[in-house]
């Protein structure tokens, strides 16, 4: 620590041979301002942006963070692939575009003939690089393009300029703090490449990725094979866990599936013709509310057979009959059981042939239909102590518009479905109640009963489950590490 | 393994159990009726309240403004 203190005191200003320190300034504006750090002037408040070499020698000591936890490391020696290579040096860069740490190692090697090898340890890979000699390159095709052995290279999207922040060992040559170096990386024929282009001189390397387990056993065998070994067993494990979750979303999605298309319509099940308006449109208030209120009454019942499936009932607003405009209308659908529905007409069966004739003899006009005694009765079903009905199901239609900040706007709900299980097959009669904003025509609703469908509310939920499951397992095969440093899957 | 297949196949049986009978859904008929029953054994005989009104028709009414 004294030493690194000592460095940065004997960085001077240019300006003014003032000291320099470490300072930040905001970049941008609004929601984008960012804080960054940069070295100042302490003197002339001068100040040094990571685009400067004094930037870097300034905060040196970031830069160095984690130097020891590399998968080489200086005078290392081994073998890969039958050639013998010995770790003689190293250099640590810096994206230059980067404020935060961004930094990787590039190794130099020497094998037994005396050549030199570049080995770039970063982002969890390793790739082994050598020198190389195109067949043709032109770095000054155009500001944008560069040419490379016939094909071309956008200078923008391969381009980074790197900053050297520490350098240890014998190297080629002898590097500074914060010297730049454009580069250029890409790939081209399963090959990885670099252009390193500084004031002088263009060098060109070629490399290949060099798996973990190589690099580790001919250089770090001791220190890490164990537990790169058992990095890769639990990886391997995750990866298989992944796979079973995976499967299991599969046939989870599948049984959802089935279970959403299951079901037939009942067709003809609801006769439309076979109803009769026991009122229509009487005007009634309740809890400060005014509303119209409409019965009808299904003369001819629904065989409904199956207790080991759910039946659907969609209620929709006609609109053949009656369109629906910034109204509301609430219906409540009944199902009477066959026995209690002729218990019921029995106690009032005069009542009901005189005030309810049938829709399909052409004497009911929907909207002037009488209040009928049978409608009476129905009215003040909920106060049965015995209830009369076996299913009840309730919903409301709206249609409504207006302007907000985005313009004019309509919405409506005119079409509702609702699930329930039976637990006694029979013949059930159709009884409705609507109650409306306005007045309506109680023909306007049409009802479709589907039969035999399945519930796949649940498989949806573990398939969540499953899918949140084989995301953690995915994650961890890919990142589980016991190692000091990243490493990618080989 | 072993234990995440298991876990797995629990879970997936769970929801296709869950599923077969039916659970958690609507049941009408006489289940329906006893939930009625006992319901309106609270009841004053020609109240209106608690039965549909608790809801039923209105019961999400009210004002929609935008989307």
């Amino acid at each position: 620590m004294p030493e690194e203190r000592e460095d940065i005191q004997s960085i001077k200003c240019t300006a003014c041979s003032g000291d320099l320190g470490r300072s930040t300034r905001i970049e941008g504006s609004g929601e984008d301002a960012e804080e960054v750090p940069i070295a100042k002037c302490l003197s002339c408040g001068k100040e040094y942006d990571q685009k400067t070499e004094e930037y870097y020698l300034v905060y040196a000591e970031k830069f160095r963070v984690g130097l020891e936890n590399t998968a080489m490391k200086l005078g290392a020696k081994g073998e890969i692939d039958g050639v013998e290579y010995e770790i003689i040096g190293r250099i640590r860069y810096q994206d230059e575009e980067e404020w935060e740490l961004d930094v990787w190692d590039e190794w130099l090697a020497v094998t037994a003939d005396g050549s030199f090898h570049w080995f770039v340890e970063e982002e969890g890979e390793v790739h082994a690089y050598e020198e190389y000699v195109p067949a043709s390159m032109d770095l000054e095709v155009s500001p944008s393009v560069f040419e490379f052995e016939g094909r071309r290279f956008s200078k923008e999207n391969t381009g980074f300029v790197a900053r050297i922040v520490y350098a240890e060992g014998e190297l080629t040559w002898k590097p500074e703090i914060g010297e730049p170096a454009q580069c250029y990386d890409f790939r081209k024929e399963g090959y990885s490449y670099t252009i390193e282009q500084s004031e002088d001189e263009v060098s060109v390397t070629r490399g290949k990725r060099v798996p973990y387990k190589k690099v580790i056993m001919a250089f770090r065998k001791e220190d890490f094979m164990e537990k790169y070994g058992r990095t890769m067993l639990i990886r391997e494990r995750y990866r298989r866990k992944a796979w079973i979750y995976l499967v299991m979303c599969a046939l989870s999605f599948a049984a959802a599936v089935w279970g959403c298309f299951s079901g037939g319509e009942m067709r003809g099940a609801v006769d439309r013709s076979a109803r009769m308006v026991l009122a229509s449109n009487q005007p009634k208030s309740e809890e400060n509310a005014n509303f119209y209120f409409s019965q009808v009454l299904y003369t001819k019942p629904v065989e409904l057979t199956r207790t080991d499936a759910l039946y659907q009932i969609r209620v929709e607003v006609d609109t053949a009959v009656q369109a629906m405009s910034r109204e509301w209308e609430s219906y409540r659908l009944m199902l009477i059981k066959e026995d209690k529905y002729q218990e019921l007409v029995k106690k009032a069966p005069a009542r009901t042939a005189a005030a309810a004739p049938s829709a399909d003899d052409g004497t009911v006009k929907p909207d002037d239909a009488p209040a009928t005694e049978l409608g009476q009765v129905l009215d003040e079903v909920d106060t049965f102590t015995e209830p009369l009905e076996s299913v009840s199901i309730n919903g409301d239609f709206w249609d409504e518009d207006g302007h907000d900040d985005e313009g004019y706007w309509h919405e409506s709900e005119t079409a509702i479905d609702k699930d329930f299980l039976l637990d006694e097959p029979g013949k059930y009669y159709i009884y409705l109640e609507l109650y409306s904003q306005n007045r309506r025509n109680p023909d306007g609703i049409k009802i479709t009963i589907v039969e035999g469908v399945r519930s796949y509310r649940y498989f949806v939920m573990v398939l969540m489950v499953f899918i949140v499951l084989w995301i953690i397992n995915r994650v961890k095969s890919r990142s589980y590490n016991e190692l000091p440093f990243d490493i990618a899957t080989d | 393994m072993i234990r995440t297949i298991a876990v797995s196949m629990i879970l997936f049986l769970l929801a296709g159990g869950f599923s077969w009978f039916l659970v958690g859904y609507e049941r009408g008929g006489q289940a329906y009726i006893n939930r009625q029953r006992e319901q309106r054994k609270s009841l004053r005989v020609g109240s209106h309240a608690g039965v549909y009104y608790m809801g039923g028709p209105y019961s999400s009414r009210g004002p929609r403004f935008g989307k």
